[in-house]
């Protein structure tokens, strides 16, 4: 035994390492994500995030045994599978975003860390990025796993994987441009409220009122089809899901939808708005 | 005052603060030394404010001021990892439990993760929370509810802490136990503290020294000890025949002024500022024939000390 | 019946055998006590049924056993005997968007004041929220809401008056101030019980202190004479004199001493009887010629009492 010894179990100062914002930015973002899903909560917090996850997988796990069932006669359709689930997105951001964005004002912990080492600017950013990655993990993952499930299923993965390999671009650029739109409305509309319900309420209702006045708008004044396609943002996502799939109806071969790029620019451009309200919001709060 | 050589905790010039027209901070300026010092001031003061912009929350709109040698406008970012702030209202998320809210504030402070879950659980241990610390906080009581704000306001090793009401909403054991966490952090931590507070009792056991704020305005800054010093009037309790007693007195030239406020059984003697030590002693002994002589009890004789109160009745 | 028995059933607020239960959870057990005329301060840890008492005397709560009466009656659900008790909750949401001023007159109406706006004016002027009557409440501070349920509480001059932690977040001038006004209430008659924390405070103003603990009463009466009733603890007596050696020689002789501590400051002595102490100190000093220059009880305060209680 060695010698007797008593040890100084008094406080001990903090000698180590101190990474300063780029830390604080990481726990804020991660929380942030961690809080989306439910991580780390009890089951109740979870519920939201769950039922959306096996909803929109289930369908996938059913095309896919389908497509192996008739052995390769009916392929999966990306974008008919995907403009289905965009409510469901819509959900989840709606739902979860308040989580992120209203809580530490809800609990007033803002001023615990705005007195730390980050400023207005990282606190919201990191938010913001939280709610749009797992977000971004949402949308990605029924077309991530109807994309290696096809290629998986295939009588002979590796030829298949030279025929839709390609895919894997629309799949990821989908995914981000959906989930951008989304998070970034989410996180905006929770800025402005307090109360979790009426930040989702006023999320979804947002998407379905902007949708009845672009086709009320089509039927008084008979817009045309790409303005329409243009107006309505769940629009603008459902013709780009076509276009990027390669999946076009009939009426799309009749008027050709806008460019590729103009519908990413009139997305982007939303979501960048809805950016900038929640930055300015968050930005504005009293601490 | 602090010697020299040794650089102020807080320093302001000027310092002045508006909101539209209201003037919060009136060229305020104050000397805070390092220790334990007490912040005092009517509601409205102007005492928030002045918190708010040492934490780099709110920017003044004229005049400086500097923590810990950092000024607090070009330099905030400095200050912030050196202060630990305890705000007064309830700030902690019912569902999260007290090792995952002080870790996650320690990365908030930059602490790498495992550093930052290792110091939290050092600080929890140090302001007494063991096994509760990894229970949702929704079922605190205040008493460990004001301990995890505490920690948290320590967890990242900071030179100052600014305690806002640290007390609130404890019962006369906890705030014991608070008082004497502060105590002990700021003498044996070595951390200089600044405690806002209504309860004067408090920071006179506690503080070295106190700031009185008005109006926007510095109205004292003085050692504890200074304005708790010995007045010139003694206080005397009896057990025994009260009136006799104060006639006994009178027959030894022993003048008895107004009792004290609330306490009846109170008697007090004032001591001219020109008596030597002789005159006081005769007195002394006066009051102390006069209790043999009217057989009575002495039960207290002491010279009144001042009281952080006083600074309000004016 | 005594005398005595008439009176303590007449009193103002007057607990016999009172119990509260919810389902297993005890907050009131068996108690028994009065309240006067005066300030009594009621003391506990957080818990121990501070609350629950005050609204059995504000007959909120009826009590699951025992009686609870004010002046002789039952308050539960008589608004006859609501017009003379006043309760200042600690947790209560004002309606923020009413300012003081229709707060208090709200509260004058109801309980049937002739002159409403009288009433309303001078128990905001009490409360020093005069100048800010017509001000939202939810623009408030806490202090200001304290003081806006203080002035609803006083608006119709009741002769109970139950007040719960009511001095948080008031600054040190407006505590003084307070315990100033409900001090002149109680020298004219009415009976102030109130509960606190801050045991300084209550110190200097309460007359009569009860303590609970765990729904039990723990102690009740004058504060010093509790302390004398502490016969287990011996009372701690510093003495600066100019002879101190001599004066604990002369000290230890009786046998209610049962020790004496010396050091640079000056003498600790220990005694199970103060009074006699008292007598014997001067009467020592007094024959040795010795000189006092200071005498101080060390474990007399409040907060000593309550600690010791707190401790049994």
């Amino acid at each position: 035994m060695s010698a007797p010894a008593i040890h100084d179990l008094g406080y001990r100062r903090y000698e180590g390492a101190r990474h300063g914002a780029r830390e604080a930015w990481r726990a804020l973002f991660w929380q942030g994500f961690r809080a989306m899903w439910g991580l780390g909560r009890p089951f109740k917090a979870k519920a939201i995030p769950v039922f959306v996850a096996v909803v929109t997988t289930l369908p996938v796990l059913a095309s896919l045994t389908a497509s192996s069932v008739s052995g390769g006669q009916l392929p999966i359709r990306y974008g008919m599978l995907v403009s289905g689930q965009l409510v469901l997105f819509i959900l989840f951001a709606a739902a979860q975003a308040p989580e992120v964005v209203s809580r530490d004002q809800q609990h007033r912990v803002l001023p615990l860390i705005l007195t730390r080492d980050v400023t207005r600017l990282q606190y919201a950013t990191a938010r913001l990025a939280a709610v749009w990655f797992a977000t971004f993990t949402l949308c990605l993952a029924p077309l991530l796993l109807a994309y290696v499930g096809e290629i998986g299923i295939a009588k002979n993965p590796a030829v298949a994987f030279k025929t839709m390999g390609s895919r894997i671009g629309p799949v990821l650029l989908y995914a981000t441009i959906t989930s951008w739109l989304f998070a970034t409305v989410g996180a905006a509309l929770a800025s402005l409220s307090a109360r979790r319900a009426y930040a989702t309420a006023s999320v979804i209702g947002l998407f379905l009122v902007v949708g009845a006045i672009t086709t009320g708008l089509d039927q008084m004044a008979g817009l045309s089809d790409t303005v329409t396609v243009l107006l309505d943002p769940l629009r603008t996502l459902r013709t780009l899901a076509m276009v990027l799939f390669g999946e076009t109806t009939r009426a799309m071969e009749l008027t050709p939808p806008p460019p590729v790029g103009v519908l990413l620019a009139m997305l982007v451009v939303i979501g960048s708005a809805a950016s900038a309200l929640l930055l300015w919001r968050l930005r504005r709060l009293r601490v | 005052m602090s010697a020299s050589g040794t650089v102020p905790l807080i320093t302001t010039r000027a310092l002045t603060r508006r909101f539209g027209a209201v003037t919060a901070l009136d060229a305020l300026m104050v000397t805070v030394p390092v220790g334990i010092t007490g912040l005092v001031g009517a509601n409205g003061a102007g005492k928030s404010t002045f918190v708010k912009i040492l934490l780099g929350l709110v920017a003044p709109s004229d005049g400086e001021a500097a923590v810990l040698g950092h000024d607090v406008v070009r330099d905030s970012q400095a200050i912030r990892a050196l202060v630990g702030y305890m705000p007064e209202h309830d700030c902690l998320p019912p569902e999260m439990s007290a090792a995952e809210f002080v870790g996650f504030l320690a990365r908030c402070s930059g602490l790498p993760a495992t550093a930052a879950r290792e110091r939290a659980a050092d600080v929890l241990r140090h302001v007494g929370l063991y096994e509760e610390r990894y229970r949702p906080m929704g079922g605190y009581s205040t008493g460990m509810a004001q301990r995890v704000k505490l920690a948290q306001a320590l967890v990242h090793d900071p030179r100052l802490l600014i305690l806002d009401e640290p007390t609130n909403g404890l019962d006369p054991a906890g705030r014991d136990e608070m008082l004497a966490l502060i105590s002990r952090t700021g003498h044996e931590f070595g951390i200089s503290v600044l405690v806002s507070s209504h309860l004067l009792g408090e920071l006179e056991r506690i503080c070295a020294h106190v700031v009185l704020i008005d109006g926007g305005r510095l109205v004292r800054a003085d050692a504890v000890g200074t304005l708790t010093r010995e007045t010139g009037t003694l206080i005397i309790e009896i057990d025994g025949p009260r009136d006799q007693f104060i006639d006994a007195l009178g027959a030894r030239g022993i003048r008895v002024s107004d009792t004290g406020h609330g306490r009846a059984e109170r008697i007090l003697v004032e001591i001219p500022e020109t008596a030597t030590t002789a005159d006081v002693d005769t007195v002394l002994d006066g009051i102390r024939d006069a209790a043999v002589v009217t057989n009575a009890g002495l039960l207290r004789l002491e010279r009144r000390r001042g009281q952080l109160e006083d600074l309000f009745a004016a | 019946m005594t005398h005595e028995m008439t009176r303590v059933m007449t009193a103002p607020i007057s607990f016999e055998h009172v119990s509260v239960w919810y389902g297993d959870v005890v907050a009131v057990n068996d108690i028994t006590c009065h309240v006067d005329a005066g300030i009594t301060g009621l003391l506990g840890p957080n818990g121990a049924g501070k609350t629950t008492l005050l609204q059995l005397a504000a007959g909120l709560l009826p009590p699951s056993s025992g009686r609870v009466q004010l002046f002789g009656e039952s308050p539960v659900a008589r608004p006859e005997i609501f017009r003379h008790v006043a309760l200042v909750p600690e947790r209560e949401a004002l309606p923020g968007m009413l300012t003081p001023r229709e707060f208090v007159e709200a509260r004058a109406t109801l309980l049937g004041l002739r002159d409403v706006r009288g009433a309303a004016r001078a128990a905001l002027e009490q409360v020093e929220l005069d100048t800010v009557a017509t001000r939202r409440i939810d623009g408030f501070s806490k202090g200001m809401r304290q003081r806006t349920k203080l002035a609803a509480a006083l608006v119709h001059g009741p002769r109970v008056v139950l007040l719960d932690e009511p001095f948080n977040g008031l600054d040190p001038r407006q505590r003084l101030h307070m315990m100033r006004l409900l001090e002149a209430r109680a020298a004219a008659g009415t009976a102030v019980l109130l509960s606190s924390h801050i045991l300084e405070e209550i110190e200097e103003v309460a007359a009569q202190i009860l303590v609970v603990l765990a729904g039990r009463l723990a102690a009740s009466g004058d504060y010093r004479a509790l302390r004398r009733l502490m016969s287990d603890r011996p009372h701690t007596v510093f003495v600066r004199a100019s002879a101190p050696r001599q004066l604990a020689a002369a000290l230890m002789q009786s046998d209610t001493v049962l020790g004496v501590e010396i050091d640079e400051a000056g003498i600790r002595i220990r005694t199970t009887d103060f009074s006699a102490l008292s007598r014997m100190l001067v009467r020592a000093a007094h024959h040795g010629g010795i000189t006092l220059h200071e005498v101080q009880p060390t474990d007399e305060s409040l907060e000593h009492v309550f600690a010791y209680l707190v401790e049994r």
